[in-house]
């Protein structure tokens, strides 16, 4: 990637919170950059080294663990 | 069970770095058990090791497989393709599961990713204790079931000595005088007299003193395999 590609966020959410929260905002029409990928857990407990190492393997910028 | 601690990336990069094609290779027994090498960790060896390596500018081929338990030869059969594949072997197995795949692949170079501890136990989530030396002779049955060999620092059988402070020893307020948990044991089941028996030296020859070691049973073994 150059400097000027977007940063490539992975979301790792909470499926009783913060993907709720991500799903209602796609209910009501709000936009946020299409960069971000959503990663639905069960629960922020679930989230683990691993997950976040295979995702920095692929690629990805930065990663957020929302619950 | 058998204690282990992974070693720092930094020493395994460099355990590592004449090679190409890295095969981690995991334990599924007792060091699974204390989250130091088991698939999980494996994985992430592997991961970190793919990625710091390529960081570093040369990216090596990591791959990662977890066996059942490798110091047995019928669980090392099941990767033996992939070993003759590696040009080395990372293992995540104690000390034993390290030899295990050097004897069993004689023409692989194979490196330990872990430092085996000791032999013990979970006191409470995340912290294990020694309890065992492996001593060959047990001496529990006097001890109120609380071993001085590993928990004493001076391994004494007619304890305590001068250092036990309060319940603890000398050498570190945090570790517990093993002779004053054995004097609380006893004295709490009404066996204080049990001390009242001066114990001898211990024969040592059943320890690492008589050299390595070695079980024999006749009972067991094939008939072929005899000698």
């Amino acid at each position: 990637m150059t400097n000027n590609d977007p940063l490539q966020i992975v979301a790792y959410c909470c499926e009783h919170c913060a993907y709720s929260a991500a799903d209602l905002a796609g209910g009501l029409r709000m936009q946020y950059p299409p960069d971000v990928k959503i990663v639905q857990l069960p629960c922020t407990g679930k989230m683990d080294v691993l997950l976040a190492l295979q995702a920095f393997e692929s690629g990805i910028d930065g990663a957020l663990v929302a619950g | 069970m058998i204690v282990a601690e992974q070693k720092p990336l930094q020493e395994i990069k460099r355990l590592i770095n004449e090679a190409e094609n890295v095969l981690v290779v995991g334990c599924g027994t007792c060091v699974t058990v204390c989250f130091a090498g088991g698939a999980r960790e494996a994985a992430i060896i592997a991961s970190s090791l793919r990625m710091s390596t390529k960081l570093d500018g040369n990216g090596k081929n990591v791959s990662d497989v977890t066996v059942q338990r490798q110091c047995e030869w019928e669980y090392l059969d099941q990767i033996a393709d992939q070993v003759a594949a590696a040009d080395i072997v990372l293992s995540l197995g104690c000390g034993i599961g390290v030899q295990a795949i050097a004897e069993h692949f004689p023409a692989t170079w194979v490196v330990p990713g872990l430092n085996t501890s000791f032999l013990g136990l979970p006191t409470e989530q995340g912290v294990w204790a020694e309890r065992c030396a492996a001593c060959g002779d047990c001496i529990l049955g006097i001890t109120g079931g609380i071993c001085p060999i590993a928990r004493c620092s001076k391994s004494l059988l007619n304890g305590p000595c001068g250092g036990s402070e309060a319940g603890h020893c000398e050498i570190d307020p945090d570790v517990d005088c093993a002779w004053q948990l054995i004097y609380n044991r006893l004295s709490s089941m009404g066996k204080l007299d049990v001390l009242l028996e001066i114990q001898p030296p211990k024969n040592w020859r059943t320890s690492r003193d008589g050299g390595p070691r070695k079980i024999v049973r006749q009972d067991l073994r094939l008939v072929a395999e005899e000698d």
